[in-house]
C-alpha cells in the first residue's frame, strides 16, 4: 500500500474518531413536558394550565372592547389567531424569594413567539401584586404566515408549548386541550 | 459506436480535467476559503458561546443551573447555513464562477489550440458527449467539495443537533424548504443541498461550455453564469411579484440559508429539468454542428 493511501485511511479514521467522541459528549439537556393540567416547577415557582381558549384574532378584540387600542388592524384578516392561556402559579415551599417568570415563550412547530407585554398587562391589571395561587391570563399571538401550507390545514388543532429554560434542563407546559370561541355579536 | 472508444474517451478526459490546473486551483481555493470561515467560527462563535456557558456556571449560587444557553450544533458551523460572517454570501455569490472556471472553457481553448482538427466526425459525438460529462463533473465537485470539507470541519467540534429555533441564531424559518430537516435532521439538511448544489454547479459549468462555443471568447463564456445569475437574483426578479417564478430561479435555491422564502422542491427539480434539456438541446445542435462542418 502506498504512503498516501495509508496516510489518508489514518486520517479517515482519526476524523471519524473526532466525530464520535463529539457526539458522544455533546452536552444534552433534558426535556420535561407536563401534560394540560399538571405541574412543573422552575425556579421555585410552580406553574400549570388552568385554562386555553384560542380565538380568532378579529373575534378576540371585538369581544374584548376595551383592548382595541392593542389591535393591529392588518392582522385582522391574514389567519392570525389569539390563544389565550391561564396560568395557576404557586411558590415552591422552600422558595419563599422566588420570581415569576417574566417571559415566558410559546412554541408550536418550528416556530417560537413571546407574548404582547403591554396587552398581557392590560388585561391582568386588576391583579396590583401576584400571590401564590393566582391565575394570570396571557394571549399570545398564533401567525397563519408562519406554517407552511401543510401546517395551516391543521391550524386549529395544533399543540402548544410553553417553555422555561434551556439548560441543562427544559421545561414544557403542554397545551393541546383548548377551547375555541368566536364573537357572535351583541 | 464501440463502447471500448467512449470509455477511453471518457478516462483520456477525466485524466486532463482532474490534472487540470485550473481545476486543482479552485478546489484549493474553496478549501481555504471554508477553512478561513471554519476559524472564524470557532473563534468567534464557538468559544464565545463556551464562554457564556463558564460565565453563567461560575456565577451561579444555588446548586442547579437553569438558564438560557442554547448548545451550537454543527449547522450554525457549516457555510452553507452560518448566517452570521459574510462568508456564505461570498461562496455563493461565486458559486457559479467556481463551477465555470475548473474545465468550462476547455473546450474552447482546445479548439483554439487546434488540437479538434483531427477528430474524425464520428468521434467527434464521443468527443463532445466526454467533454460534456467531464465538464459537469469537474463544475459539481468543485462547488460541493468545499461544502463537504465545511461539514466535515464542523462535525470535528460541534455536535449533530439541530438548532433550537428559541436560540434565534438562524435564518432558516418553519416554512423555509426542508424546514422539518434542518431543525430535527441537520446531516440529512446538508446533504440534501450538498447533491442539489452539485447539479447545480454541474449545469453552470455545462453552461459555460455551450457558451463558449458559441462566442469567441473564453472570459466572456467564463463570466456569463455568473453575470446571469446575479441578473435574476439580484434585479429581474427582485419584485415580490414574481414569488411563482423565483422558486425555479437557481440563484435562490442553491444557498441552504435562503435570504427570502420562495424555494419549493418542485422548483428545484423543475429548474434543474429545463436546464438540462436547454443544455442537452444545446449539446445536439454543436455536435451537429461540427461534424456538418468535417
Amino acid at each position: 500500500m502506498s504512503g498516501k493511501k495509508i496516510i489518508t485511511i489514518i486520517l479517515c479514521v482519526l476524523i471519524i474518531a473526532r466525530i464520535a467522541y463529539v457526539n458522544l459528549n455533546a452536552r444534552q439537556r433534558t426535556v420535561t413536558t407536563a401534560e394540560q393540567g399538571k405541574t412543573i416547577e422552575y425556579n421555585g415557582v410552580k406553574y400549570s394550565i388552568a385554562n386555553a381558549v384560542l380565538w380568532e384574532y378579529g373575534d378576540f378584540f371585538d369581544a374584548n372592547g376595551d383592548c382595541a387600542k392593542f389591535e393591529e388592524e392588518t392582522l385582522r384578516h391574514d389567519g392570525t389567531k389569539i390563544l389565550v392561556v391561564d396560568i395557576r402559579i404557586e411558590k415552591a415551599n422552600d422558595r419563599e424569594d422566588a420570581m415569576i417568570e417574566q417571559s415566558i415563550p410559546i412554541t408550536y412547530y418550528h416556530v417560537v413567539n413571546w407574548y404582547n407585554p403591554y396587552l398581557t398587562a392590560f388585561i391582568n391589571r386588576e391583579k396590583t401584586s401576584l400571590k401564590s395561587g393566582d391565575t394570570i391570563s396571557i394571549p399570545y399571538e398564533i401567525y397563519e404566515s408562519s406554517l407552511n401550507n401543510k401546517q395551516r390545514k391543521n391550524m386549529d388543532t395544533m399543540e402548544f408549548r410553553l417553555v422555561f429554560g434551556s439548560y441543562p434542563e427544559r421545561k414544557e407546559l403542554l397545551i393541546n386541550d383548548y377551547k375555541r370561541k368566536e364573537y357572535a355579536g351583541e | 459506436m464501440n463502447s471500448g472508444e467512449i470509455t477511453e474517451i471518457l478516462r483520456a478526459e477525466y485524466c486532463k480535467m482532474r490534472k487540470s490546473r485550473s481545476f486543482k486551483l479552485c478546489l484549493l481555493a474553496g478549501v481555504v476559503f471554508v477553512i478561513l470561515h471554519s476559524i472564524y467560527v470557532y473563534k468567534n462563535l464557538y468559544m464565545q458561546n463556551e464562554q457564556r456557558l463558564l460565565d453563567i456556571t461560575n456565577t451561579s449560587n444555588n446548586g442547579a443551573l437553569n438558564t438560557e444557553w442554547y448548545e451550537m450544533g454543527i449547522l450554525q458551523g457549516w457555510i452553507g447555513t452560518e448566517p452570521f460572517s459574510g462568508y456564505n454570501n461570498i461562496f455563493f455569490l461565486v458559486f457559479p464562477l467556481l463551477a465555470a472556471v475548473p474545465y468550462g472553457v476547455s473546450l474552447y481553448y482546445e479548439q483554439k489550440k487546434g488540437l479538434t482538427a483531427n477528430i474524425e466526425g464520428g468521434s467527434m459525438r464521443q468527443y463532445y458527449t466526454s467533454k460534456y460529462l467531464m465538464t459537469f463533473l469537474s463544475g459539481g465537485i468543485s462547488v460541493s467539495t468545499p461544502l463537504v470539507v465545511s461539514l466535515i470541519i464542523s462535525a470535528c467540534y460541534l455536535p449533530a443537533v439541530g438548532t433550537d429555533p428559541l436560540a434565534l441564531q438562524t435564518m432558516i424559518t418553519n416554512y423555509d424548504m426542508f424546514a422539518d430537516q434542518f431543525f430535527d435532521l441537520p446531516v440529512l439538511y446538508a446533504l440534501i443541498f450538498i447533491i442539489i448544489d452539485f447539479i447545480v454547479g454541474g449545469l453552470f459549468a455545462c453552461m459555460t461550455l455551450v457558451i463558449s462555443g458559441w462566442c469567441s471568447n473564453g472570459i466572456i463564456a467564463l463570466i456569463f453564469p455568473t453575470l446571469l445569475n446575479a441578473v435574476l437574483t439580484r434585479i429581474v426578479f427582485n419584485d415580490e411579484g414574481f414569488e411563482g417564478i423565483r422558486s425555479f430561479v437557481p440563484g435562490y435555491f442553491i444557498n441552504p440559508s435562503p435570504e427570502i422564502t420562495v424555494c419549493t422542491p418542485a422548483g428545484v427539480v423543475g429548474s434543474c429539468t429545463i436546464m438540462g434539456l436547454v443544455l442537452i438541446g444545446l449539446y445536439v445542435l454543436n455536435v451537429h454542428a461540427s461534424c456538418s462542418y468535417k
